[in-house]
């Protein structure tokens, strides 16, 4: 039927530019899909069945020398704030007990069309710094967090971005970046004086031609933290800030944002956010 | 010097698409005329429900086009893109463009030695004028990541549109264009050695086998997980040896 369909499409063709003298081939889910048994014959306008014997030809067997063999990379980069209010109701606990659940979870993805990478960028005593470096998620043990100093989510945004930027470790054929930030405070500056240097470099994020693209999730920690920043960084009055207070919900962000991230590696185009409605019965475990 | 030009377009559904059942969003054209040697390629954007039916008609509009733009030598090739554009749209009525957008990346090499290469959306079209180097038209970078591009029925810009000519090179030209489930893999230092090695393994092949030789080359893609549809087509000039246009 399909072959048919296609016979006339051209034929009708040929007819609309009977002036032309051409000879041509076009393959398409008629050939390619439906008939994997039949090829373009040779100088035809329509797919015959194939009739030749399979070719002597020995397949093109040094392809490998210039293509690239590693899988498709989805980079997820969590920003996570380590400041010292993170020390209290073992919420830093929770955390590294969550992200390292997470890649494990990543780890034992064994359908997913992507290689998914993992990055951490802490924000604390000190600044911002990279714990852990981007890498696959089944490479190297994770360290876990310790919680001390102020709250300087500016040079953490800083850091994400450029990260995001660079081409040389997230290349374009890497499927779109995902971006998690957990906070239990206020952006405070080095010095733990409050601050507002956070929103320029929430704006080059937001602004930039790569980091603009990332898939972002927000959780607020504690009910007395500052969502209007969270919210900034969602820039996406449809989406909602995910809240909790306690360890339990700590860990169930992260079970959900792991959802996310192995639902979209398994799909057809990884590319295709998928946020999973968050109820208690899918995240109580 | 008289030389054989030669065209080879091949597409090869990918492995999520084989395993689910589902059509080739790809589509590929090769198709000869006097206008030249054409090659075209078209990647249907894969979260439309009509990919395939857009990916098929963007190469036939582009085939359409370029016969008619060529019968005027004078006219420039960024005349092709309103052309492609509406021809595109007539092929794939009652279909709306949103459902069935497209890529659409073609090689032209006229009768006259000269090279029209172009389109719109990701993927590679390439054009090796010398031993040495080889010209990205579409592709070298691009500015987001993979999956995300414009196309036919995703674009309302003509600046999406990339075009480029090239003059007729002393020495034999390869032309390469490809959908991005193979441009994305693709070593970017090693292309120009691609484009020579895949012209000179197809010239030593005979015309009737370099189909299922390529395609058994895509089916084996070595890239971890790949899952794309892929489609690859090649213009090549070659030193005459008798007529060997497939």
């Amino acid at each position: 039927m399909a072959a048919e369909q296609h016979a006339l499409n051209e034929a009708e063709a040929k007819r609309a530019m009977g002036w032309a003298s051409y000879q041509e081939d076009i393959m398409s889910r008629y050939a390619a899909a439906r008939r994997p048994t039949m090829k373009v014959a040779h100088n035809s306008r329509i797919d015959k069945p194939a009739r030749m014997a399979a070719p002597k030809e020995e397949p093109m067997t040094e392809l490998k020398d210039f293509v690239i063999q590693t899988a498709r990379p989805l980079p997820v980069i969590l920003l996570a704030d380590v400041s010292g209010s993170m020390k209290e109701n073992g919420k830093i606990d929770a955390l590294n007990e969550a992200v390292a659940n997470m890649i494990s979870a990543f780890s034992e993805e064994d359908t997913t069309r992507a290689e998914i990478q993992l990055a951490v960028i802490a924000f604390g005593a000190g600044g911002a710094r990279v714990h852990r470096s981007l890498c696959p998620a089944t490479s190297g043990d994770w360290a876990p967090l310790t919680a001390k100093g102020p709250t300087p989510l500016g040079a953490a945004l800083e850091l994400a971005k450029n990260l995001i930027e660079d081409r040389e470790q997230i290349p374009s054929r890497a499927y779109c970046p995902t971006l998690i930030l957990i906070s239990d405070g206020h952006p405070t500056g080095p010095d733990g004086k409050p601050t507002t240097d956070w929103r320029s470099s929430l704006q080059s994020i937001l602004e930039s031609e790569r980091a603009s693209k990332a898939v972002r999730f927000a959780m607020a920690i504690g009910d007395d933290a500052d969502k209007d920043v969270l919210n900034a960084f969602l820039a996406d009055p449809s989406r909602q800030v995910f809240t909790g207070s306690q360890a339990r919900q700590i860990k169930q962000f992260f079970r959900w944002v792991t959802m996310s991230v192995t639902a979209r590696s398994r799909s057809i185009n990884p590319n295709t956010v998928i946020f999973s409605e968050l109820t208690d019965e899918e995240l109580d475990y | 010097m008289i030389r054989n030009v030669n065209g080879l377009a091949v597409t090869e559904r990918g492995p999520t698409h084989r395993l689910n059942g589902e059509p080739n969003q790809d589509a590929c054209l090769r198709s000869r005329g006097l206008y030249g040697l054409l090659v075209v390629v078209a990647d249907g954007l894969g979260s439309r429900p009509q990919s395939d039916h857009g990916s098929r008609n963007a190469c036939l509009a582009a085939r359409d086009a370029i016969r008619y733009w060529s019968a005027n030598p004078l006219s420039s090739p960024e005349r092709l893109a309103p052309l492609i554009q509406a021809l595109w749209r007539v092929r794939i009525a009652p279909v709306h463009p949103d459902e069935c957008a497209t890529t659409c990346l073609f090689a032209l090499r006229q009768p006259t030695g000269q090279w029209v290469i172009g389109g719109i959306g990701d993927g590679m079209a390439a054009i090796r004028e010398d031993e040495r180097d080889i010209s990205y038209v579409i592709g070298r970078e691009r500015t987001g990541f993979n999956n995300q591009t414009v196309g036919l029925g995703a674009s309302k810009s003509a600046s999406d549109w990339r075009f480029a000519v090239y003059p007729p090179s002393p020495v034999p030209s390869v032309a390469l264009i490809a959908t991005d489930g193979i441009a994305d893999d693709l070593i970017p230092e090693q292309l120009q050695s691609f484009a020579t090695w895949i012209a000179e393994t197809l010239d030593g092949i005979s015309p009737r086998h370099r189909s299922n030789s390529v395609r058994s080359m895509l089916r084996g893609w070595p890239t971890a997980k790949h899952s794309d549809d892929k489609s690859i087509a090649i213009i090549w000039e070659s030193a005459q040896r008798g007529c060997t246009d497939e």
